[in-house]
């Protein structure tokens, strides 16, 4: 496994567990709760801290246990550029999402899409940092299918 | 999603030259400077190198170009 699709994996997996976090400070019983700014400043700080650190920490493992050779070549950057590029689409879904919904809900009172209520800041905010996660994540699964097909 | 590199029309004999030549795949790799995975994944036919890379691996083996990757139609 090269250390590219290696970092792949562990950053998949603490993407997922800083994501639970962010999602656990900011949910309750399924639903963004209403939480005071103070409260999601820090979640925001923590989650920001979490994922800077965890990577940070990550990087430094696999140097660590680096054997030697070429750490990235051709076929590692094209992966990755790939990758860039879903990660990329999934955000354009997403907020483009979030902007119809958004406008939906101010045309339509009646409409049958699932009730987001953007006006409100914690799940703005809720939403904007998932949409952020739910690239990353995409975009390491991304790298990892490339590897492994 | 295709992954990048290879769509089965370009074959190697990568593996049958390095081989013969005594290499390891990770020497390979040294030489060529690239991972050892991309000299896994060209000699599998999973990965289309670059022409770069290609001319690299074809001095390695000092050979033509054309006798160690194939195009076909």
């Amino acid at each position: 496994m090269s250390e590219h699709e290696k970092f792949a994996w562990f950053s998949l997996a603490a993407a997922a567990l800083v994501w639970a976090f962010f999602g656990m400070r900011m949910t309750e019983g399924g639903w963004v709760a209403d939480v005071s700014v103070r409260h999601m400043l820090w979640t925001y700080v923590a989650t920001v801290v979490l994922m800077i650190v965890s990577h940070s920490i990550i990087a430094a493992l696999l140097a660590a246990r680096r054997a030697g050779g070429v750490l990235k070549d051709e076929r590692d950057a094209a992966i990755e550029a790939r990758a860039d590029r879903i990660e990329g689409y999934v955000l354009l879904v997403v907020i483009n999402g979030l902007v119809i919904h958004a406008l939906a809900d101010a045309t339509f009172a009646g409409h049958a899409l699932p009730r987001i209520d953007l006006g409100s800041l914690p799940t703005l905010v809720f939403a904007l940092i998932s949409a952020l996660f739910a690239s990353h994540i995409v975009k390491q699964a991304a790298v990892i299918w490339q590897y492994r097909s | 999603m295709t992954p990048p590199g290879n769509r089965g029309s370009v074959t190697n004999r990568v593996r049958k030259l390095r081989e013969a030549a005594g290499l390891t795949q990770a020497e390979l790799a040294e030489r060529v400077g690239a991972t050892r995975q991309t000299i896994i994944a060209v000699e599998a036919e999973k990965y289309a190198p670059s022409l770069e890379l290609a001319f690299r691996l074809a001095r390695v083996f000092r050979m033509p170009f054309e006798t160690v990757f194939h195009y076909d139609d």
